[in-house]
């Protein structure tokens, strides 16, 4: 596989006296798409705000296409970036949530040219074409002009997708994505997902749908108790996994 | 059981010509005779008032429009519009304050919160009107430092500065809790998808949680306005003639008490009419992502 896109190194988080990441080494190249299972409290959707500087964290330091997220180091110190810098970083970082977290107030439309209109400064007619051609792309070419509460909570989803992928981001993270939808809903999310892993986007996806990750993802990362305990092919980690503690987990889910 | 019984063909035939059922509402006679009723006595209330010539109807009708009701009238609504103007650019100020996660500055705008809806507006309006009394002069310039000017507090706080800063202060404090919690009702999932767009807190607030707080915060800031329409009438302490106090100044040499308060009252009720149809213009507005809101019900007196 190609180049490094984010490399976690030496990563660590307390919250308090709880540790909710502990010396995490991880590297994603360029195209990969990685899932991050295990245990709710492991730490998986925690590792991924860490990504965009919507946590901080405490020790280590992540870069993402060789990029310091959220940080200026200069020599053995980093020094916290003013919230302007930090949020041009954020914005070539695309995240969906487990939630949607469509804008209520805006159509499907607006919620998706919303950030390139307003953060990247598009004019909104360009911005309008994009993003219609991006809702065509997951299959809302009829809902351009819905508001999110007319929409199911697959499409609503879909949008979301296509709001994050307006952004042209390098690495889009994925938290839960699919978790808060009806189970015949499921599908039609994870078939946009799929379909962006063959376009070759970088994807970080924290998700408990194992066949996803089977099918679609080029490696998988257990995670518990704020450690990446393996990490390493889908049949690897599913079929043959190396530890006790993630046999335990992946006889409880499968 | 079902097997046993054959069919008979006459049995089928009659149950085909069976007529189909027509649904007839139930009547609510109730309802109607209460309805019935409230009219005959509102309307009997309202043939009392308007055929009483002790309410002086000529009279009022003489001062309706009479020059100085209408100076009144337009200072009221002045002050109504500058300090409601006022109040809301504190209240959102000091609302996303009192949510700031330093503590020196959400204690500031808390105090400021207590202080303001602690005391009676209309002791702040005699304070501001007597603040030369207690700073005779004021320094306006940078301070701890000679630069800048000494101005006699009597010359800059006239009766209609002190009326706006002690309103506007007052209504500030109100506004700033409707606002926050209006900010409050927004998901905290809006902002962190904001956020994770790239949007500065700024921006986020401005574009994503203002709109979508006003929904809640429009109402009670209908209500506010329409409170600070008659609020504003505590000005004639500090002796400006307001509609009210206008009213008062003219009965007071002719003794047309009741006509007068009547004048003023008709004013009153027009200002909030249209107020209050602003307000659903507004509420109308940011509830447009909201289709079930536009569906209201028809009413009717018999269907």
């Amino acid at each position: 596989m190609s180049a490094p896109m984010i490399v976690f190194d030496r990563v660590s988080k307390n919250y308090g006296d709880l540790a909710v990441l502990r010396d995490i080494n991880l590297t994603v190249a360029a195209g990969e798409v990685i899932s991050l299972i295990g245990p709710s409290g492991s730490g998986k959707s925690t590792l991924l705000r860490c990504v965009n500087h919507l946590e901080r964290i405490e020790r280590g330091s992540i870069t993402v296409d060789g990029e310091l997220i959220g940080y200026r180091r200069n020599g053995n110190h980093a020094y916290e970036l003013p919230e302007k810098l930090i949020a041009r970083q954020r914005a070539r970082i695309g995240m969906v949530f487990q939630s949607f977290n469509l804008f209520g107030h805006m159509t499907a439309l607006e919620n998706v040219i919303e950030a390139p209109v307003h953060v990247l400064g598009i004019p909104r007619r360009e911005a309008e074409n994009l993003g219609a051609e991006l809702l065509v792309r997951v299959g809302l070419a009829d809902k351009l002009k819905s508001y999110p509460r007319m929409l199911s909570g697959g499409q609503q989803q879909r949008v979301a997708i296509a709001r994050a992928l307006a952004m042209k981001p390098k690495v889009i993270l994925f938290d839960e994505p699919t978790s808060a939808l009806d189970p015949e809903l499921v599908g039609e999310v994870l078939d946009v997902m799929r379909s962006l892993a063959a376009d070759g986007m970088t994807m970080m996806v924290v998700t408990h749908e194992m066949s996803f990750a089977r099918e679609v993802c080029h490696r998988i990362a257990f995670m518990e108790s704020g450690r990446i305990v393996e990490c390493s092919t889908p049949t690897e980690v599913l079929d043959n996994p190396a530890f006790e503690r993630t046999r335990t987990f992946l006889s409880k889910v499968q | 059981m079902a097997k046993t019984t054959t069919a008979d063909p006459t049995d089928v035939a009659s149950e085909a010509t069976e007529p189909m059922l027509t649904y007839v509402p139930a009547s609510p006679w109730g309802t109607r005779i209460a309805a019935a009723l409230l009219s005959v006595i509102v309307g009997g209330f309202l043939i009392s008032i308007a055929g009483n010539a002790n309410f002086g109807w000529a009279v009022v009708g003489e001062y309706l429009f009479d020059a100085r009701i209408l100076s009144g009238l337009y200072l009221t609504i002045w002050l109504t519009v500058v300090t409601m103007i006022i109040g809301v650019v504190l209240g959102t100020i000091f609302a996303i304050m009192a949510m700031s996660n330093n503590i020196v500055i959400s204690t500031v705008a808390n105090a400021y919160i207590w202080f303001f809806r602690g005391t009676p507006v209309l002791v702040q309006l005699i304070f501001w009107y007597n603040l030369g009394a207690l700073f005779p002069e004021l320094f306006i310039g940078v301070p701890f430092t000679p630069w800048g000017m000494s101005v006699p507090t009597n010359t800059l706080i006239s009766p209609v500065t002190a009326a706006v800063l002690g309103l506007g202060l007052n209504e500030g404090a109100y506004m700033s809790e409707i606002i926050r919690s209006g900010l409050l009702s927004v998901d905290p999932g809006q902002r962190q998808a904001a956020t994770s767009l790239g949007m500065t807190r700024g921006k986020a607030l401005w574009r994503i949680v203002l709109p979508q707080a006003m929904p809640v915060i429009v109402p009670p800031t209908g209500n506010q306005t329409i409170g600070m329409l008659k609020t504003s009438s505590l000005v004639s302490v500090i002796s400006l003639s307001d509609l009210l106090y206008s009213a008062q100044t003219i009965y007071s040499r002719n003794f047309q008490t009741i006509p007068l308060l009547i004048v003023a009252c008709l004013w009153y009720l027009l200002a909030t009419t249209l107020l209050s149809l602003l307000q659903a213009r507004i509420e109308r507005h940011f509830a447009r992502s909201r289709q079930e809101i536009g569906a209201v019900p028809r009413r009717r007196i018999f269907r």
